[in-house]
C-alpha cells in the first residue's frame, strides 16, 4: 500500500492552503503532521482522503489516481476521523460504531463481529450501550475512533487511517490507550496519518514527523531531526530547547517566547 | 425494543377497524364486520356509510399520516436536526401554494392528477430552495431559518390567492391552509396508495440517512455520494408530502412529533425510525381525525387545527428540553 501526493496545490474559497506538496505514506508507519494553526494540516488530510480535489497535482492510492476510485471502494480503504463530529440524535454508542460498517455491509453477522472486536480492543464496553448525546467529549471521541476502526478493520495492510486531532479531548490514560490501539492497527500494516498539536506526544509515538508551515512541508524526518531543525523554531516562532528523555531518537521540547528565557 | 414495530402494526389495525364504527351516524360493530366480510344485511345505509365514507377516510388518514411522518424522519436526518418538519420548513405550504394556484388559475387542466402534480412541483421547489439557501448560509440553523422564511412566503402567497379567488374557490383555498380529511374518497385512496412505495424507497436509504447525521463530509468518508442522496430524499419526501397536501391540505406537526416519539422509544437508527414513524404517523393521524369528526359531531373540526393544537405545545416543550443544544 502507498498513498502519495505529487505536486499538490489546493485552494479553498480563493485562499491557497497547500502549495506544491510532495509526500508519500507507507504501510505500517505512523506519520504525525505538526505545524502552527492554518498551516494546511487538515486540508492535507482532506486532499489525501480524496474528498477535496486539488487544483493541481495528483493523489495516488497504490498507483491509481484517487479520483478514479469509486467512493465506496475508497471508503473501504481510507477512514477519516474529523476534528469534531457533531451528532445530535440519541444513537447508542454501538449504533454509531456500526455506521463504520456502512461501506462494507458484508452481512450482519460479520459486521457485528467486527464491531465486537473493536469494542474489546478499545475497552469500549461501558460506552456502547449508553446514549451518544449524553457522553462527555472524550467519551464521544473514543466512540468515534471506534467507528473509524470498524471501518478499516478488514483492510489490514491496505488500510489508511487519517485522524485529525484525535487525542485533543482525551485524558492522560486514554491518550496512552489510544496510541496503544493505533499501534496495533499499524502493526497489522495500515498507514496512519494524524494531526496532533501536542509536540511531545507526537515525538513520543511517531515513526515520522512532517512539519507544515504556510501550506508547504518545511521539515520531514524522525522526531529528533524535525524537532531539532531550524524550520521548527521558525514555523512556531518560539525558541525550542530539546530535552533528553533517555531515548536518543525521541526528545521532548521546552518552548519559550523569543527574547525571554 | 424490537416488539415496538409489531405492537404498532397491531394498534394501527385495531384503531383502523375501530374508527369504522365511530361517527355521527351510529353503526354497530356487528354491522361494520358484516360490511367488511361482505355479508351486510344491516341495510343499504350502513353499507354506504362504512364503505363509501368511513373506509376511504380511515385508509387515507393512515396513508397520509404514514407518508408525512416517514418524510419528517427522513428530512430530520438529512437536515441533521430533530426539529425539522415538512410543515415547519415550508414544504407543505409550498405544495399547498401550488395546489391553490392550480385551483384558481388552472383547474381546467385536469382534476386530481393536475392538482397533485402542481403540489409536487411546489413541494419540490420549496424543499430545494430551503436546502440551497441553507447550504449557502453554511449552517443547519441557516437552513431552518430559510425554511421559516420560505414558509412565510408560501403562506402569504396562499393569502394573495384567496384575495384573488372567487367565493367558491376561496373555500377550497382555505381548505389547504387548515388541513382536513373531509373530502376523502376512493379516488384519493388510490392516489395515496403511492405513499407506501415512497416509504419503501425511503427505507432503502436507511444506512445513508444514518451516515449523514454525522455530517456531509463524514458521510462522504463512508462512501456515500451526498449530493445524490440529497436529491433522492428531497424528491421522495416532496412526493409523499405533496400527495398528502393535495388530498388533505396542510397537516402540521405529525412529521415533527412522530419521529421524535419513535426515537424516544425505539432508538435513532433509521432502520427503526423510518418504519416506526410510518406506523405511528398512520396511528396518530387516524386517532386525530377520528376525534376531529366525533368530538363536535355532527359538526367537524379540521384535523390540521387539532394536530397543531397538540403539536405546537409539544414543539415548545422540545425546544425547552434541548437546553441550548439547538445550535441556533
Amino acid at each position: 500500500m502507498s498513498l502519495s501526493l505529487a505536486s499538490v496545490t489546493c485552494s479553498v474559497d480563493g485562499v491557497r492552503l497547500l502549495d506544491g506538496v510532495n509526500l508519500s505514506f507507507e504501510a505500517g508507519r505512523m506519520t504525525v503532521l505538526i505545524g502552527p494553526n492554518g498551516a494546511g494540516k487538515t486540508t492535507l488530510l482532506r486532499v489525501a482522503s480524496g474528498e477535496l480535489a486539488p487544483d493541481q497535482g495528483v493523489v495516488r492510492l497504490d498507483d491509481r489516481a484517487i479520483d478514479q476510485i469509486e467512493l465506496e471502494d475508497r471508503a473501504r480503504r481510507i477512514a477519516f476521523l474529523t476534528q469534531q463530529t457533531v451528532l445530535d440524535f440519541p444513537f447508542t454508542g454501538q449504533e454509531v460504531m456500526e455506521m463504520g460498517r456502512i461501506p462494507h455491509m458484508t452481512g450482519r453477522k460479520h459486521d457485528r463481529e467486527v464491531v465486537g472486536a473493536v469494542v474489546r480492543e478499545c475497552g469500549l464496553d461501558d460506552l456502547v450501550h449508553r446514549t451518544y448525546t449524553t457522553l462527555s467529549g472524550g467519551e464521544k471521541q473514543r466512540i468515534q475512533l471506534g467507528r473509524i476502526l470498524c471501518q478499516i478493520w478488514d483492510a489490514q495492510s491496505s488500510g489508511v487511517v487519517l485522524l485529525d486531532e484525535p487525542t485533543s479531548a482525551l485524558d492522560l490514560s486514554h491518550q496512552l490507550a489510544f496510541f496503544d490501539v493505533i499501534g496495533q492497527i499499524r502493526s497489522r500494516g495500515a498507514a496512519i496519518i494524524l494531526v496532533i498539536h501536542d509536540i511531545n506526544l507526537a515525538a513520543r509515538f511517531a515513526d515520522r514527523i512532517v512539519l507544515m508551515s504556510g501550506g508547504t512541508i518545511t521539515a520531514d524526518g524522525s522526531p529528533r531531526e524535525v524537532l531539532g531543525s531550524e524550520a521548527m523554531a521558525a514555523a512556531f516562532e518560539v525558541v525550542i530547547d530539546l530535552i533528553d528523555t533517555g531515548d536518543v531518537d525521541r526528545p521532548m521540547i521546552r518552548f519559550t517566547t523569543p527574547g525571554r528565557s | 425494543m424490537k416488539p415496538a414495530i409489531p405492537i404498532l402494526i397491531g394498534l394501527v389495525l385495531l384503531v383502523g377497524i375501530g374508527s369504522l364504527g365511530v361517527g355521527s351516524a351510529s353503526i354497530g360493530f356487528g354491522d361494520v364486520l358484516d360490511v367488511m366480510t361482505g355479508t351486510a344485511d344491516g341495510g343499504q345505509f350502513a353499507y354506504t356509510i362504512v364503505r363509501d365514507i368511513r373506509a376511504p377516510r380511515t385508509l387515507l388518514a393512515m396513508l397520509v399520516g404514514a407518508g408525512i411522518a416517514a418524510s419528517g424522519a427522513a428530512i430530520q436526518g438529512l437536515f441533521r436536526n430533530p426539529l425539522a418538519d415538512p410543515a415547519l420548513i415550508g414544504v407543505s405550504s409550498g405544495a399547498a401554494l401550488f395546489a391553490a394556484a392550480f385551483l384558481v388559475f388552472g383547474a381546467r387542466l385536469g382534476g386530481l392528477a393536475g392538482l397533485t402534480t402542481s403540489a409536487f412541483v411546489g413541494g419540490l421547489l420549496t424543499t430545494w430552495l430551503v436546502l440551497e439557501v441553507g447550504r449557502r448560509g453554511g449552517t443547519i440553523s441557516a437552513m431552518l431559518l430559510a425554511g421559516v422564511a420560505v414558509n412565510a412566503l408560501a403562506i402569504s402567497g396562499i393569502g394573495l390567492l384567496s384575495y384573488l379567488s372567487t367565493d367558491i374557490q376561496l373555500r377550497s383555498v382555505a381548505f389547504w391552509a387548515l388541513g382536513s380529511l373531509n373530502g376523502a374518497d376512493w379516488t384519493g385512496v388510490l392516489l395515496a396508495a403511492l405513499i407506501p412505495f415512497v416509504i419503501v424507497l425511503l427505507f432503502r436509504e436507511r444506512h445513508n440517512l444514518n451516515a449523514i447525521t454525522l455530517g456531509d463530509r463524514e458521510a462522504t468518508y463512508l462512501g456515500i455520494s451526498v449530493s445524490g442522496l440529497r436529491i433522492r430524499i428531497v424528491v421522495l419526501t416532496a412526493l409523499a408530502v405533496s400527495i398528502g397536501v393535495a388530498l388533505t391540505g396542510v397537516i402540521a406537526f405529525i412529521g415533527l412529533v412522530v419521529p421524535h416519539l419513535v426515537r424516544l422509544v425505539v432508538g435513532s437508527t433509521h432502520q427503526v425510525v423510518i418504519p416506526g414513524s410510518a406506523l405511528l404517523g398512520a396511528l396518530l393521524l387516524l386517532v386525530a381525525d377520528t376525534l376531529s369528526r366525533t368530538v363536535f359531531s355532527p359538526a367537524e373540526l379540521p384535523v390540521g387545527i387539532l394536530t397543531s393544537i397538540i403539536g405546537g405545545p409539544f414543539f415548545i416543550l422540545m425546544i425547552v428540553r434541548q437546553k441550548g443544544k439547538l445550535g441556533i
